[in-house]
């Protein structure tokens, strides 16, 4: 019979073999779901940027010599330059209300920027997965003071 | 006598713990950076409303006469309240609009859902409000 000491504890049985897949699987699974999280934040950050970048650029632009069409594609070129500033170089749509010819005074102007993001994005390796919407809409009125805007300043009384 | 049992592996013990850890801070830091994002599109919105108020809200015949600039509060609340509408923010409304010494003042509230704290028993709606003015200036010809 052996002189070797038996050990007949149960203290870390707990922690045995079946708990490091498991931590590991919990641990992944819970990396990922805050990366995803944090993606959504960040690419609505640029979204929103990106459509107030596009307002301004719109309500700076606006003037009675300049066709509506001509500010439409500057303001999505300057949308799509915010974006790929914050290191969101994928596709995006820019639309621009209200549909008109020529921008007015006291128009207001509404941007949205629409950008994807992915279902599931691994750091390092990329998305997979259907893509949903990152929306942002932003907001401002043509000056009605400003000069060389064609239209009635009609907001002011 | 007395054997002393190895413990080799009870370290492994803290790791679920260490893991719900990481998980946590980074909950936190999600939260966090939506609590952000509301307070920075709050803010651009009371400002852009302000801005615009302050553009539009003037009293034009006053300006004319005597060059001085004299907000209309009824017209700049509605001009604010257009800008907000306009913008298309689930939970934010106008809470007030205020005219003092040639500078209009716009105060917004938006109500900010947390994604995991009411996961611990906290209110998931916490409201912001963000004040943002403008004013504006005639300039001679």
């Amino acid at each position: 019979m052996s002189d070797r000491p038996r050990c007949r504890g149960e203290r870390a049985q707990v922690a045995g073999i079946e708990v490091l897949p498991f931590g590991l699987v919990v641990f992944i699974a819970g990396a990922l779901l805050l990366t995803n999280l944090w993606g959504v934040v960040d690419a609505k950050f640029a979204a929103d940027a990106a459509a107030r970048e596009a307002a301004r650029y719109v309500v700076e632009s606006a003037r009675a010599d300049v066709d509506a069409a001509t500010i439409h594609a500057g303001a999505a070129d300057v949308a799509r330059q915010t974006l790929a500033d914050h290191g969101r170089a994928g596709p995006a749509d820019v639309e621009l209300r209200p549909d008109v010819a020529v921008l007015e005074r006291c128009q207001r102007i509404q941007v949205t920027v629409s950008t994807e993001v992915p279902a599931v994005r691994i750091p390092f390796v990329g998305g997979f997965g259907t893509p949903f919407a990152i929306v942002a809409t932003h907001s401002e009125l043509i000056d009605p003071t400003r000069a060389n805007v064609a239209g009635r300043a009609d907001c002011i009384r | 006598m007395t054997r002393l049992c190895s413990t080799r592996g009870s370290v492994l013990m803290l790791m679920p713990a260490a893991v719900l850890i990481v998980l946590l801070l980074g909950a936190i830091a999600v939260d966090s950076a939506i609590v952000y994002l509301g307070q920075r599109q709050a803010y651009n919105v009371a400002f852009d409303a302000a801005n615009d108020a302050a553009g539009a809200g003037f009293d034009a015949d006053t300006a004319r006469r005597t060059g001085e600039i004299v907000y209309d509060p009824v017209r700049v609340e509605v001009l604010a309240a257009e800008a907000i509408a306009a913008a298309d923010i689930h939970d934010l409304h106008l809470v007030s609009t205020s005219v003092a010494d040639g500078v209009v003042s716009v105060t917004v509230e938006i109500e900010i859902d947390h994604l995991f704290l009411q996961a611990f028993g906290r209110d998931a709606d916490q409201p912001i409000r963000m004040t943002a003015r403008a004013g504006g200036q005639t300039q001679g010809p």
